[in-house]
């Protein structure tokens, strides 16, 4: 028998930490395969056997559902410890972890789910996984700078119709888990906050994660609501003074 | 300068459990803290917050876990990239990551994987340090990890591993107490002599945690206090090497914040009257 490589060693050694029911199961898979002969016996290359090499395995796996559990703990409590365990076990084969950050784990669980077997007897869960991962997104977003109320109370009124309006980085919009509706999740200072959202605000909040100046967002209120101009221009201004206080909106000055 | 590094004897790793803590009080008796790189990827928030308040207070270095200098695969040109726009933020005192493996074909086992000691492993190993040192622009540390198993094909022990790679690589080392104490009683080797055969000059910090007795093995847990036989190879180290930044690591079980500070100042004491039996001694 021919001595390994590091890569050789390396990729044997990633099969059976990762194979999704441990080592012994994961050596008999590869003989059923055949398609790696060195992989058995493993004391031909491994000191300390399956027992030793288990303890990886076990490290690899239950480090990640550990960080899924946390990060998807609503979840886990709608499904139950097993069924989550084992859906955690499926979406580890489907897409083991690919960023060096831990905090990166959880970014396709949602989509994950809705196209898995549970989404049949949970058909919310996906929805919940998405604003469980909302929080997660807003929690560490970037810092920016927010609009202040007294800056917008100093504003000429000339200068409205072009003042640029754009929502922080740590604000997201999604569909409310639970019931129907529109969901708002976005950080204040070091805390994460969610209210509901009436039909228009859904639709307007998205549209300024890339931003729009006042009158284009009046402008599109009476296109998407037949509001007339007058109605749409006063509607905007008392949205766009909630979401000042809310600290929703970047200072761009 | 003496005292200062007397003072570097008491560093601990920022946690996020100690977050509220260090955002309301003074870091005390910490004298330097060490973050994990890749909890710092994401850009903003209460993370930052604290890190941005203690960087003003204290040195602070950065430790990696992800790197991978031993992936057979190579590091990621994108995870040097992040690492180095992440140096440019937090200017830290040094850098370090482990060595050992930690992925392959592009997946992270975010674990610390064990290397076979061959000629062909300290080649790419250091070949792969010396790329990163050179796209960071600064000189890293490699620290030794604890492991559960050996390969067949180590050609070399593990200590004439980890000063092979440093030799070749010209990097420092970050010496892990707790890691020799535990891959010595894992292996069979003798931790003692493991440790006396570092050279001084390429000790550029030290690591205390605690482990767990798993019965057949012991585990590098972290999760309680530095047991008396890591504390007596620490004073064996300091009594050859001198004062060197010495760190301790706790991230299970994590005790409050003043627990952590008084294992801190353990470290301190301890390395104080090791310096001092070296003094003498000279
Ligand atoms: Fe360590």
């Amino acid at each position: 028998m021919q001595q390994p490589d590091l890569a050789q060693l390396q990729r044997r050694f990633w099969r059976l930490i990762t194979a999704p029911r441990g080592v012994e199961a994961g050596l008999d898979e590869i003989a059923r395969r055949g398609d790696d002969p060195d992989a058995r016996p493993l004391a031909a290359w491994l000191r300390g056997g399956v027992e030793r090499l288990d303890i990886y395995a076990n490290m690899y796996f239950y480090r990640l559902l550990d960080v899924l559990r946390e990060d998807f703990a609503r979840c886990e409590a709608r499904v139950g410890a097993d069924d989550f365990h084992d859906l955690v076990t499926d979406y580890l084969l489907a897409f083991p972890p690919d960023a060096p950050s831990l905090r990166a784990l959880g970014e396709r669980f949602a989509d994950f789910i809705a196209r898995h077997d549970i989404a049949r007897e949970h058909p919310r869960l996906a929805n919940l996984a998405r604003y469980e991962w909302a929080r997660v997104e807003v929690f560490d977003a970037a810092d920016v700078a927010t609009l202040a109320l007294e800056q917008l109370a100093a504003l000429a009124p000339d200068a409205l119709p072009e003042l640029p309006l754009q929502t922080v980085a740590a604000a997201r919009v999604i569909d409310a888990p639970d019931g129907d509706g529109a969901l708002l999740v976005w950080r204040r200072g070091f805390l994460v906050y969610e209210r509901p959202l009436d039909a228009r605000e859904a639709q307007l909040l998205p549209v300024l994660a890339q931003g729009r100046t006042f009158e284009a967002l009046c402008q599109a209120l009476h296109e998407q609501s037949g509001a007339a101009e007058i109605e749409a221009v006063q509607h905007i201004a008392q949205l766009v003074a909630r979401w000042t206080g809310e600290q929703l909106l970047r200072d761009l000055q | 300068m003496h005292q200062e590094k007397l003072d570097l004897a008491r560093g601990v790793g920022l946690r996020r459990e100690h977050f509220t803590h260090l955002l309301e009080h003074d870091p005390g008796d910490v004298a330097w803290f060490e973050i994990i790189s890749e909890n710092f990827f994401e850009p903003g928030g209460r993370p930052w917050a604290v890190l941005e308040k203690l960087r003003a207070e204290r040195p602070v270095v950065m430790h990696g876990v992800a790197m991978g200098v031993g992936n057979a695969t190579g590091i990621s040109r994108d995870y040097l990239a992040r690492l180095a726009a992440l140096i440019e933020r937090v200017e830290p005192a040094w850098i370090s990551d482990h060595l050992c493996w930690g992925g392959f074909g592009g997946h992270y086992a975010h674990d610390l994987l064990p290397l076979p000691y061959t000629e062909e492993a300290v080649r790419h190993v250091a070949a792969q340090v010396r790329l990163a040192q050179d796209v960071l622009g600064r000189r890293m540390l490699l620290e030794n990890v604890s492991s559960y198993v050996g390969f067949e094909i180590s050609a070399m022990s593990e200590v004439e591993f980890v000063c092979a790679v440093a030799a070749e690589a010209d990097c420092g080392l970050l010496l892990d107490i707790n890691n020799v104490y535990v891959s010595a009683h894992n292996h069979g080797f003798d931790a003692g002599a493991y440790v006396d055969a570092i050279p001084a000059a390429r000790i550029g910090q030290i690591h205390l945690a605690g482990h767990s007795d798993q019965g057949d093995y012991l585990f590098d847990s972290h999760d309680g206090p530095v047991i008396d036989a890591v504390w007596a190879l620490y004073r064996r180290v300091i009594e050859r090497v001198g004062a060197v930044p010495t760190l301790i690591e706790w991230d299970e079980h994590i005790p409050s914040y003043e627990r952590l500070a008084g294992e801190a100042r353990a470290a301190g004491e301890l390395s104080r009257s090791a310096c001092e039996a070296r003094d003498a001694a000279a």
